[in-house]
């Protein structure tokens, strides 16, 4: 979740990151563009995304702080009331888990659809994000058995 | 899990907003618990139990699967 609800100095720390980061993000693109103008296509295509990404991150951190500031601190704790609320947090771990399972559906489907295209590079960076999602899955699993 | 959560509440002329705000829960989950969509957490058991100044078990029903 892109946008969230925590305390307001919290938020303001996030939102300041997400600006920063989008910064970045967006100076790299453009600074891309100015001395490669040459460059090509596909690279030309990844700054645009840089610069895409970056503007995208600095709106949304924008965005909140602007909103940080206008919200009514009774306003800012019935968000923060609802950030917490038992039964959202379960319904968003649910909706995360199907969303989790379909991206790993999709990461198979497209492994064989690439591979069968021809393309090899992309299925088997497919078959490297499955496993390392399957491993990182391992991994929390041993983690949170001890923790709990 | 049933529950006596609708019943108390009425009782006391407590509104679902009203409660929900002294448990610093949504609305809506009140509403899920009343109708016995949801099941609480034991810590938010505990916090409805000491509200109604009940035991947890005067307030929701466990009734074993068969």
């Amino acid at each position: 979740m892109l946008i969230r609800y925590g305390s307001s100095t919290q938020n303001n720390a996030f939102f300041r990151l997400l600006i920063i980061v989008g910064a970045i993000s967006m100076l790299f693109g453009s600074a891309g563009y100015l001395f490669k103008p040459d460059a090509s296509d596909y690279f030309s295509t990844f700054l645009g995304m840089c610069v895409g990404f970056g503007a995208a991150l600095t709106g949304i951190g924008i965005f909140g702080l602007i909103r940080l500031k206008r919200l009514s601190p009774e306003k800012l704790k019935r968000e923060e009331i609802e950030r917490l609320d038992e039964r959202n947090k379960q319904i968003t771990l649910t909706a995360r888990s199907i969303g989790a399972s379909v991206a790993s559906i999709l990461l198979v489907v497209c492994a064989f659809l690439f591979m069968a295209l021809g393309y090899r590079l992309p299925a088997l960076l497919m078959v490297g994000a499955l496993y390392a999602q399957v491993i990182s899955i391992l991994i929390a699993h041993r983690y949170f058995s001890k923790k709990m | 899990m049933q529950n006596r959560l609708e019943e108390l509440r009425r009782q006391r002329g407590i509104t679902q907003e009203a409660l929900a705000a002294a448990l610093e829960v949504s609305r809506q989950t009140i509403g899920s618990l009343e109708n016995g969509r949801y099941n609480p957490s034991v810590q938010l058991a505990f916090k409805i139990a000491r509200y109604f100044a009940m035991g947890i078990e005067d307030i929701f029903i466990y009734e074993e699967e068969v």
